[in-house]
């Protein structure tokens, strides 16, 4: 007995299988230690559409967001393709250890869920789940996040306000304890497609060295976020 | 030395219910709620400090993530010391480690009540090597396993969030380094508790790192097995 109920709730799970609408409240933890996330894209969609693909070359939109944090070109992505969405859920930068909880009403056929948002201090990293299929069965279902590199700009960690598409260099550090002067710690991507991040080397020179980041503050190690799904 | 008397009672007891023909009507049955716990060090050489369980109702959570570490776990993480810890749990089934478990090795025990309202588990122990790493479990919600029925966890690396990851030699209390355990102050960059970033070592960098490349560790460290008896 006990079998069966468990095979069928697996089954329900697998499927996915939530065609009709769905209330879902959701909590999403940055879990690292010393790295901001910036705000959050949060959406259920058909699953023809993605916010990213590992293994794929990353959208200008996604590029965008992942260099500077700017999630409105994907915002826009999923509005086009009829998904449900929160923004900007934690209302700016998620903090190391901080946690923000919302709902997400979706529409039907919006049976996948995917979440993105860049790591700061990096240079095109960024948190993130594709095309999670929505539990079916109500319950409360835990998932863990990774980080991602979007394969389009340079690790150099650098950190000298760059965060438009294209121009080199980390925006900002939220800790504000990063150092200046590095000398950059890599000249090009060698994987262009979103592909496990390789997680930043910084140094303990706060005024020199190749990085401009603090390897004993603003490293990390997978997962990066702890996602929480309550299907009611 | 109250709390070692306490895990030393427990694992008697354990050892008398083991056989199921003994029942001199004395002693609690905690085969009604009874546990064994398999731990398994799974990193190259962080040694943990001597383990602290305890079962518990659930109603206890030892630590969260981005909460400020309790004085319990900030000495633990700090310095390896469980009995903080241990005396929150005191009067419910606790259980110490007599001593670290090493690299690579296994370390079994029982635990178990006749409560069946002790029914959540809390296990914590450090990673040595390190300013203030810990791992473990919290809150675990043990009470839907029937006789016989195994769980096993792959816990990751916290960071107490209570001192800043130096590596100093003064700051590692493990044999690599032999430097302080716990200090009151608390001076790390966040001040929560959140998963450990890793430790970074003289090898990748580090210059004044009392840690080499050995003392690196990547998640899981643990492996937690409960088998319900």
């Amino acid at each position: 007995m006990k079998y069966r109920i468990l095979a069928t709730s697996l089954l329900a799970f697998l499927a996915g299988g939530a065609v009709e609408a769905q209330e879902l409240d959701i909590t999403i933890t940055n879990l690292t230690h010393g790295s901001h996330f910036t705000p959050l894209l949060v959406a259920a969609h058909p699953d023809s559409m993605h916010l990213f693909e590992v293994g794929k070359p990353a959208s200008d939109k996604l590029q965008a967001m992942a260099e500077g944090g700017d999630i409105s070109g994907l915002t826009a992505d999923v509005d086009a393709a009829g998904g449900d969405k929160v923004a900007n859920p934690a209302a700016g930068l998620l903090a190391p250890g901080d946690s923000t909880s919302f709902s997400l009403t979706t529409g039907d056929g919006n049976d996948r869920l995917s979440v993105v948002a860049m790591v700061l201090p990096t240079n095109d990293g960024f948190v993130g789940m594709d095309s999670l299929p929505i539990p079916a069965t109500p319950g409360s279902y835990t998932f863990k996040m990774n980080a991602w590199d979007a394969g389009t700009e340079a690790n150099d960690e650098i950190v000298n306000g760059g965060g438009t598409p294209g121009v080199a260099g980390i925006p900002l550090d939220p800790l504000k304890k990063n150092g200046t002067g590095g000398s950059g710690v890599a000249a090009a991507d060698s994987n262009g497609n979103v592909h496990i991040h390789r997680g930043v080397i910084g140094d303990t020179d706060p005024a020199g060295g190749p990085s401009d980041l603090d390897s004993r503050i603003h490293r990390w190690l997978n997962p990066v976020a702890r996602l929480t799904i309550t299907v009611k | 030395m109250k709390t070692i008397l306490m895990g030393a009672i427990i694992l008697g007891l354990t050892a008398c219910s083991s056989d199921s023909s003994d029942d001199n009507g004395t002693t609690p049955d905690i085969t009604m709620n009874g546990y064994r716990i398999e731990l398994v060090n799974l990193t190259n050489n962080q040694h943990l400090s001597p383990p602290a369980a305890m079962l518990h109702d659930g109603s206890f959570s030892a630590w969260e993530i981005g909460k400020p570490a309790s004085d319990a776990i900030e000495v633990l993480a700090e310095g390896g010391n469980n009995s903080k810890l241990i005396m929150l749990q005191q009067g419910n089934p606790t259980f110490s480690g007599k001593g670290e478990l090493l690299a690579g090795k296994t370390l079994s025990f029982e635990i178990g009540s006749s409560d069946d309202k002790l029914s959540h588990l809390t296990l914590a122990t450090m990673l040595v090597n390190t300013n203030d790493a810990f791992t473990g479990l919290t809150n675990i919600d043990l009470s839907a396993m029937q006789s016989g029925d195994s769980r096993t966890f792959l816990t990751p690396a916290y960071d107490a969030g209570t001192e800043f990851n130096d590596e100093l030699a003064a700051h590692v209390p493990g044999p690599v380094a032999g430097g302080e355990g716990f200090n009151a102050a608390r001076d790390d960059v966040t001040g929560v508790v959140t998963y450990h970033a890793g430790v970074v070592s003289r090898d990748d960098g580090a210059a004044d790192s009392a840690l080499t490349q050995a003392e690196r560790f990547d998640n899981p460290v643990l492996l937690v097995r409960i088998t319900r008896l």
